[in-house]
C-alpha cells in the first residue's frame, strides 16, 4: 500500500495528462495534456459540454482508468504508478466517488450500501453498521435507513451515495454530474449537503457539472472543451464559453 | 457479517433469477438422483428375484450330468466306474415285473431313482473345498420317488425297463405295458440342514410350521406347489422310499429355483436310498465375488465330467419386463445421468453469466468504492454456490418427492423363467414314459410380478449437491471474474 504523506499540502498535481480510446483513425482523445494542481481542502468544479472529457478526468483522478500518456500525483504519491492493489486501496481509503446515477446496490437497504463502502475497511460489522447510520444522519436519512434504493427518491438516494462516499472519511471527493438526474431544487439540496459535509472534514471536493448553478458557487471552477482543461474565473449564465486560460 | 447479508440479499430479492437457477439445477439433481434410485430400484428387484436361483449364499452349483450322445450310442462321456455306478444305483429304478407277481396279479413298489444326474462319492466335496477360492461347500442328494401300482404286465417277449438303452420300439412297447399301472412320483433332496448358510432352501423360505432339524430322521419338508398338489400339511405323513415321514413344514420356491418337492436329512435319504456317502449335487461358495470364474473353471479340473452353473448362468433364465427395464437403465442411465446434469450445468451457467453481464455496473461500483477484484470475485461466486446448494436442496426435495410418487404407484415389472432342458431326460429308455429329468431338482418356471422399490440413497443425493455445488462455482468463479477483470471505468459505463 502506498502511504499517502499528510503533510503535503497539495492533493492532485496533474502533469501532461492525456486519455486517448481506440487507435490509426478511430482515435479518440478524451483528455489532451491536461496539466494543473489541486489544492487540498479545495473545492473545484469542472464544466463542459457533453463529451469534453469530464468524466475521463475525473475517472482518472479516482484511479477508475489509466492514462495513455502524462502523470498524475496524489498528496506528492504517483497514483499512475500505482498498482491495481494499491490503486484499490487508496479508493477505499482515501477517495469518495458521487456518481450521476447513484450506482447503488439496488438489493441492499440504504444502511447497507453505505456499510458497503465500509465492509473492507472497519472493525468490525457492528462498529460499520453504527457508522453507517451516523452517516445517513448526517444526511438526514436516518429514517429511510431500511430502505431499498428503489423506494427511495432520486435526492435521498444521492444523499445514501454522498454519505457512502463520506464513509471511509477520504481526503478527496469526486462528483460527477451529482446533480444530474435531480430536479433543480433537490439538486441545491444535495449540493447544499456536499458542500457542508466537505467543509466540516477538510475534504477536497471536485465536482464534474454541466450545472451553471454548481459551477456559479464553487469558489474554483475549470473548464472542459475538446479534451482541454483551462482555468476561468468568469462563468457565463449559461455555463458555457467561459474564457479559456 | 456484511458479505453474508449482500449474498442473502441478493438471493432474496433477485427471487426470479434465484428460482430459476435453483429450478435448473434443482432438475439436473433430481434427475440424477432418481435415475440412480430407479436402477437401484431395478437392481435389488432382481437381485431379488436371481438370489435364490442357485440357493442361500451359493455362487454355483455343481453336478455330473448324463449326456447321451446325438447318435444314440449311450452315455459314452462315462467312465467305466461310472457306468458300473449307474448301473448299480438305477436297479432300484428298474421294475423288474417278473418280481412283482404273476401277470394281471396286483402289485405296488416304491423305488428312489436317480436320473439325469449321476451321484458321486461326497469325498469330491473335500477335493473341490481344497481349490483355491473356494470358502464352503456341501453336497445334496437330489432323487425321485416313484410309487408304482396296478396289474402285472405279460412281459415275457418284452424288454425290462430301467435305466436302458433302448430303440424306438421299446418306447412304443414301453407305453403299452405302463397303460397298465400307475405311476405316482416326486423328487426328494437330501440336505445337509447343519450347513444352513448353504443350502437350496433356507429357514427363510418357510411359511408354515419349521425348517428341517438335522437330528430328526424322520423329518420332511414340502414345497407348497407339492403339497397343495397333495393336499397336504404340517403334521402330515408322506411315504419316501417305502418309509414314512412327518411333514414339519412347507417352503415356497422363488421363481427360477432348483426345487424339489420333498426335503429330508441328507444321511436319512443316503441310507434309505442305499447311496450311503454319495451326493449329485454340490452347493459352492466362492471366497469372493472375483473367485467365482477361476473356481468355476478349477473344480472340473479335479472332478471330470462336471457341470459347474454359476449364479450369472442361472441368471440368464430370467426374462420379462424387469429384466428388460434393466437392461433400458443400464444403456440409457448413464446417458440420463449425463444429460440431466449437463443441462443443469448449462442452464445454472448460462443464468450465472447473464445475471453477472447485467451486474457489471453493481460490480464496478463495488471497484470504485474499494472493493478489490479477489474480493467481487469471492462475492460473485459465493452466490452462484449458494444457489447451488439451493439448487440442489430443491433437487433433493424433488427426488424425494419424485421417489416417493414413484414408490406410492407400485409399478409392477415381470420376471419370468421358461422351463430349463433337461440334460439326459429325454434319452430313449429311459425309465418309464414321461419321467424326465429323474432325480433332478426342477427349475421354478413361470412369472413373478415384482414390485419396484426405488431407494432413496443420501450418498447419491450428496454427490449430486456436490456436483451442483461445483457447477455453481465453476459458473460463479467465471462470470466474477470476467466482470471483476474489466478496469472500473469501463464496467461504470457498462448500461445494466
Amino acid at each position: 500500500m502506498t502511504a499517502i504523506r499528510p503533510e503535503t499540502n497539495v492533493a492532485y498535481r496533474l502533469a501532461d495528462l492525456s486519455r486517448t480510446y481506440g487507435d490509426g483513425n478511430r482515435k479518440v482523445h478524451a483528455l489532451r495534456e491536461a496539466s494543473f494542481s489541486v489544492r487540498s481542502g479545495e473545492y473545484v468544479a469542472v464544466v463542459g459540454s457533453s463529451g469534453s472529457g469530464k468524466s475521463t478526468l475525473l475517472q482518472l483522478l479516482g484511479g477508475l482508468d489509466r492514462p495513455s500518456s502524462g502523470t498524475i500525483e496524489f498528496f506528492g504519491e504517483a497514483l499512475t504508478a500505482m498498482s491495481e492493489r494499491q490503486l484499490t486501496n487508496l479508493r477505499q481509503r482515501s477517495i469518495g466517488f458521487i456518481f450521476q446515477q447513484f450506482n447503488l446496490i439496488p438489493t441492499l437497504t440504504a444502511l447497507q450500501n453505505v456499510e458497503a463502502a465500509l465492509a473492507g475497511a472497519a472493525p468490525s460489522g457492528h462498529d460499520a453498521a453504527r457508522r453507517a447510520r451516523l452517516l445517513l444522519a448526517s444526511v438526514g436519512l436516518e429514517e429511510r435507513a431500511r430502505h431499498l434504493p428503489g423506494k427511495l427518491s432520486g435526492g435521498e438516494q444521492q444523499r445514501v451515495a454522498i454519505a457512502r462516499a463520506l464513509a471511509n472519511e477520504p481526503r478527496v471527493l469526486l462528483a460527477d454530474e451529482p446533480t444530474g438526474n435531480l430536479d433543480s431544487e433537490t439538486g441545491r439540496d444535495v449540493i447544499s449537503v456536499l458542500r457542508s459535509l466537505a467543509e466540516v472534514h477538510g475534504q477536497t471536493v471536485i465536482v464534474v457539472t454541466h450545472d451553471p448553478r454548481i459551477a456559479a458557487g464553487a469558489p474554483r471552477l475549470m473548464h472542459m472543451d475538446d479534451g482541454r482543461v483551462a482555468e476561468s474565473n468568469e462563468v457565463l449564465s449559461d455555463g458555457l464559453g467561459v474564457s479559456m486560460g | 457479517m456484511f458479505y453474508v447479508r449482500y449474498l442473502f440479499a441478493e438471493l432474496r430479492r433477485r427471487w426470479g433469477r434465484t428460482f430459476l437457477t435453483a429450478a435448473g439445477l434443482g432438475v439436473g439433481v433430481a434427475l440424477v438422483v432418481a435415475t440412480t434410485a430407479f436402477s437401484a430400484g431395478l437392481k435389488d428387484a432382481q437381485d431379488d428375484v436371481l438370489a435364490p436361483l442357485t440357493g442361500v449364499g451359493t455362487d454355483m452349483t455343481v453336478s455330473r450330468p448324463l449326456t447321451i450322445d446325438e447318435d444314440d450310442s449311450g452315455f459314452t462321456d462315462l467312465s467305466e466306474e461310472e457306468r458300473e455306478q449307474l448301473e448299480e444305483e438305477n436297479g432300484g429304478g428298474r421294475i423288474a415285473f417278473d418280481e412283482l407277481g404273476e401277470p394281471g396279479e396286483k402289485f405296488s413298489n416304491d423305488s428312489l431313482v436317480s436320473g439325469s444326474q449321476l451321484s458321486f462319492s461326497s469325498d469330491v466335496i473335500q477335493e473341490v473345498s481344497a481349490i483355491s477360492g473356494v470358502e464352503k461347500v456341501t453336497g445334496s442328494l437330489t432323487l425321485t420317488n416313484m410309487h408304482t401300482s396296478g396289474t402285472v404286465p405279460d412281459i415275457s417277449e418284452g424288454p425290462q425297463f430301467g435305466v436302458s438303452h433302448g430303440s424306438e420300439g421299446d418306447r412304443g412297447e414301453a407305453r403299452e405295458l405302463f397303460g397298465n399301472m400307475d405311476i405316482e412320483q416326486f423328487t426328494v433332496a437330501g440336505i445337509d440342514a447343519s450347513q444352513t448358510s448353504l443350502l437350496p432352501v433356507s429357514a427363510t423360505q418357510v411359511t408354515d410350521g419349521e425348517f428341517l432339524d438335522d437330528s430328526d430322521a424322520r423329518a420332511a419338508l414340502l414345497s407348497t406347489s407339492y403339497a397343495e398338489e397333495q393336499d397336504l400339511s404340517v403334521g402330515d405323513t408322506i411315504e419316501i422310499g417305502g418309509k414314512k415321514f412327518t411333514i414339519v413344514g412347507l417352503v415356497k420356491h422363488a421363481l427360477g429355483a432348483a426345487a424339489s418337492d420333498v426335503y429330508v436329512n441328507l444321511t436319512t435319504l443316503q441310507k434309505i436310498s442305499d447311496r450311503e456317502g454319495r451326493v449329485n449335487t454340490l452347493s459352492v461358495r466362492a471366497s469372493s465375488t472375483d473367485d467365482v470364474a477361476s473356481v468355476a473353471e478349477a473344480i472340473p479340473q479335479v472332478f471330470s465330467g462336471a457341470e459347474v452353473s454359476t449364479a450369472e448362468d442361472l441368471a440368464e433364465q430370467v426374462q420379462g419386463s424387469l429384466v428388460d427395464a434393466s437392461n433400458l437403465v443400464d444403456r440409457l442411465g448413464f446417458v440420463l445421468k449425463i444429460v440431466g446434469l449437463g443441462a443443469a450445468f448449462l442452464i445454472a451457467s448460462f443464468l450465472t453469466l447473464s445475471s453477472v453481464a447485467k451486474r457489471v455496473r453493481e460490480l464496478g461500483t463495488l471497484k470504485a468504492i474499494g472493493w478489490s477484484q479477489s474480493r467481487v470475485v469471492r462475492q460473485v461466486t459465493a452466490e452462484s454456490v449458494a444457489q447451488g446448494l439451493f439448487g440442489g436442496a430443491v433437487g433433493a426435495a424433488l427426488a424425494a418427492a419424485g421417489i416417493a410418487a414413484f414408490n406410492a404407484t407400485g409399478i409392477t415389472l415381470q420376471a419370468t423363467v421358461a422351463a430349463a432342458p433337461q440334460t439326459a431326460g429325454g434319452g430313449p429308455g429311459f425309465g418309464p414314459p414321461g419321467a424326465f429329468g429323474l432325480g433332478r431338482a426342477s427349475t421354478v418356471s413361470g412369472a413373478t410380478d415384482v414390485v419396484l422399490q426405488a431407494p432413496f440413497d443420501l450418498n447419491v443425493v450428496l454427490v449430486a449437491v456436490a456436483l451442483a455445488l461445483l457447477g455453481g462455482l465453476i459458473a460463479g468463479g467465471a462470470g466474477g471474474l470476467r466482470a471483476a477483470r474489466l478496469r472500473p471505468a469501463q464496467a461504470l459505463q457498462t448500461v445494466g
